[in-house]
């Protein structure tokens, strides 16, 4: 499957559930406006790994909405802290998805260390997720009640264009969902 | 002290707070922990909980992270990419270890360092006490919302 494929089936699951999005710089971002964009993606733009933290903050502040952090492997790797305090936390509201093409595709496709990690095991060495499921599988999954982990096997690919939009832009279109 | 601090927080809807422990700051993480008013996130590594506060100023919430100043030099990064990128307001308690309260060995470069980076990025800072805590945090946190920008509260002795 391509990354853009893997988020079209993403962002309309997320659509189905009125879900936040928070996808990491790089492919991740990129493919996800392409798929679709909204106010509910949250475009980060630096630094890389960061995904995981940031939707961690979201879905405590806002324990009813279901929220989804679109992972790269290789950025992933960068912050494999966040999976333990995500495991500890069990923010139920909350999953993960893992883009995992094995490589840093921004990065002239060098190998990412990511490979060094079973992506499908997750939810055994950290416990606190609920499940472990390839994106094959995510129709069936109760956003609402994790933590979740998502394993999205994807092949190296074409980049897609630019989001276009500024960081600061990106932050007062997500706050701006939250005004009462 | 604790339940003054925890008090103010809460009236000004401080609900989300994240760290890495110093032992300075255990007593106010124990009580955030232990207050069902708050949501504390016990991070593994402080690049995390910029992270996470992060996360909870672009979902329109207010956020208090505590860590130690050596905390900060293990994040400056996804402070600077991320928190002053996307101009994301929150309060940071430093526990700034290596003043004229500590004598240990290992934390004089930590405070050098702290102070220097901090000085050198024209980051906000507000040395503070304990006592003038339950005052600090909120008046530093509309100044953060105001200035689109997260800001340090320091604190350079245990409580007592």
């Amino acid at each position: 499957m391509k990354q853009g494929e893997a988020f079209a089936i993403l962002s309309a699951f997320a659509e189905k559930h009125e879900a936040l999005i928070v996808a990491d710089i790089g492919s991740q971002s990129l493919w996800l406006k392409a798929a679709g964009d909204r106010a509910e993606n949250l475009y980060l733009s630096g630094p890389m790994g960061m995904a995981s933290s940031v939707a961690l903050g979201v879905a405590t502040a806002h324990k009813d909405r279901a929220v989804i952090a679109a992972c790269g492997d290789g950025a992933l790797a960068m912050n494999m802290s966040s999976l333990a305090t995500i495991s500890n936390a069990r923010p139920a509201n909350l999953s993960v998805v893992v883009m995992d093409n094995g490589i840093y595709e921004f990065t002239k496709s060098l190998p990412a260390p990511g490979r060094g990690v079973r992506w499908n095991h997750i939810s055994q060495a950290f416990p606190g997720f609920r499940s472990t499921i390839p994106l094959s599988e995510i129709d069936a999954l109760a956003p609402q009640n994790g933590p979740h982990f998502v394993h999205a096997e994807i092949e190296p690919g074409a980049l897609p264009p630019g989001p276009g939009l500024h960081a600061v832009d990106v932050h007062h279109r997500f706050k701006a969902l939250f005004r009462e | 002290m604790i339940v003054r601090i925890l008090d103010a927080l809460a009236a000004h809807n401080i609900q989300i707070t994240t760290g890495v422990p110093d032992g300075w700051l255990v007593p106010l993480i124990k009580g955030l922990s232990d207050d069902e008013r708050f949501d504390y996130i016990a991070a593994a590594r402080e690049e995390e909980c910029f992270g996470i506060a992060a996360g909870a100023a672009m979902s329109g919430k207010r956020a208090l992270v505590l860590m130690q100043n050596s905390g900060f030099l293990n994040a400056v990064g996804a402070f600077t990419t991320l928190c002053q990128k996307y101009q994301t307001p929150f309060v940071c308690l430093i526990a700034n270890r290596g003043g004229i309260s500590d004598s240990n060995s290992y934390d004089p470069n930590k405070y050098r360092s702290f102070e220097a980076i901090t000085r050198s990025m024209n980051l906000f800072t507000h040395p503070s006490s304990w006592e003038d805590l339950p005052e600090a945090i909120p008046r530093a946190m509309a100044r953060c919302e105001g200035a689109g920008e997260p800001g340090f509260i320091t604190l350079s002795e245990r409580l007592k």
